[in-house]
């Protein structure tokens, strides 16, 4: 049995948080470039090939099959044209998230690869529903799932200790990271997810999807976009994608179920396309880092 | 009656049951003789594996058993994880079937 830790102060929270790693300068240069609508596409393309590392994986993912545009783009400006500000912004943070995953491993990187994985399989997951169901931004409902549980990686990092008790609970208890990190912590990774979106000036309607993915009624006016989430979360447990940290697949949200309008029918396909995206763009990314 | 891989299929085998493909479309109907053309549908579609009528040598009976353990095991896992409440689900079931079936097949790969 796991003792309770005593709830750490809201005020050591923030301190916490304020020492949070920023954004690469790079990616919130993008970021700002991208939020000002008087912008060109030749603005972006020079922020972004000053940083080759940055241009050599913004043409490498361009070019590969998560994308499959038939021919090959071979210029930064022909990428930005091609996808679009918010796209470029995303893909640029989904690999600038990789790197922080990747560059705090020490001790418990085997849980954090887990993390990544988890995360990988909710972002794939939520952009085969977006496209299922039509959605008009999939893009962002990939950036939504890998972010979703940042939060998670905070914690793990910065109380390292404190986190450590919260897994074992819950693989003890056999419940959701969410519910041990409640009795623990008495906030959430959702909670710690959102104060780093704040941080980062993420767009609002990403902060309410990391703030919510497990609440989505409170999401207002993205809860259709933070119940995908969930149900992203849901299927990528389903097929064990990595691990969340627990062990657990949460139930079904029936109200997220009926807005989201799948049909019990055509899970076999969404599942199966959910399996093969998530096979390539593991590889992908993985052979990207290089 | 033997499973066999789509690369081990030669022409003259009668198919043992009939071929779907992951959405549960009819690709093969049984008793179907196998050719070169049909082996190419096969492939095309992404199916790994299929019956075809023979017996089966102890080795090939050994991989079958070893198929059924794992499916079996990965559904245990599957359920482990789940609330009680959740395995009364239709839309749950489902879920799980299928996730069991893709688990299945990643691991054989």
């Amino acid at each position: 049995m796991v003792q309770q830790a005593s709830f750490i102060s809201p005020s050591r929270i923030v301190r916490k948080i304020e020492d949070l790693p920023t954004l690469p300068r790079t990616v919130m240069k993008i970021t700002e470039l991208v939020n000002n609508p008087k912008s060109s596409a030749k603005d972006l393309a020079r922020v972004i090939t000053e940083d080759q590392v940055l241009t050599a994986r913004l043409l490498r993912l361009v070019n590969s099959s998560f994308y499959g545009f038939p021919q090959k783009i071979s210029t930064v400006t022909g990428a930005i044209v091609l996808l679009g500000f918010d796209a470029i912004r995303n893909l640029l943070l989904t690999t600038s998230v990789f790197d922080m995953f990747a560059g705090s491993g020490r001790k418990s990187e085997q849980i954090q690869e887990q993390l990544w994985d988890h995360s990988l399989g909710c972002a794939v997951s939520a952009k085969v529903i977006g496209s299922f169901t039509r959605y008009e931004k999939i893009e962002e409902l990939f950036v939504a799932g890998l972010l979703h549980d940042i939060g998670k990686i905070v914690e793990m990092i910065y109380m390292p200790t404190e986190y450590e008790k919260v897994t074992r609970l819950a693989r003890e208890e056999k419940v959701l990271i969410a519910v041990a990190e409640e009795r623990i912590f008495n906030f959430t990774h959702a909670r710690v997810g959102q104060l780093l979106a704040k941080r980062w000036n993420l767009p609002n309607k990403l902060e309410s999807i990391i703030a919510y993915h497990h609440h989505p009624e409170k999401a207002g006016r993205f809860s259709l976009e933070a119940g995908i989430i969930q149900l992203a979360d849901l299927f990528c447990r389903a097929l064990m994608m990595g691990s969340g940290g627990d062990q657990r697949i949460p139930s079904l949200n029936q109200n997220v179920w009926k807005q989201v309008a799948i049909g019990t029918e055509n899970l076999g396909k969404l599942m199966a396309e959910i399996e093969k995206e998530y096979r390539d763009i593991r590889s992908f990314l993985t052979n990207a880092q290089d | 009656m033997i499973r066999k891989n789509a690369s081990e299929l030669e022409s003259g085998m009668t198919l043992a049951k009939p071929v779907y493909d992951m959405q549960g479309v009819l690709l093969l109907k049984e008793k179907t003789l196998i050719n070169t053309k049909n082996i190419q549908v096969l492939k095309a579609w992404g199916v790994s594996r299929v019956w075809v009528e023979g017996e089966a040598t102890d080795e090939e009976r050994d991989v079958e058993n070893l198929e059924k353990r794992d499916l079996k095991a990965i559904e245990e896992e599957l359920t482990q994880r789940l609330g009680k409440e959740d395995l009364q689900d239709p839309v749950m079931n489902v879920i799980l079937k299928t996730a069991v079936k893709l688990i299945a097949e990643r691991t054989a790969h």
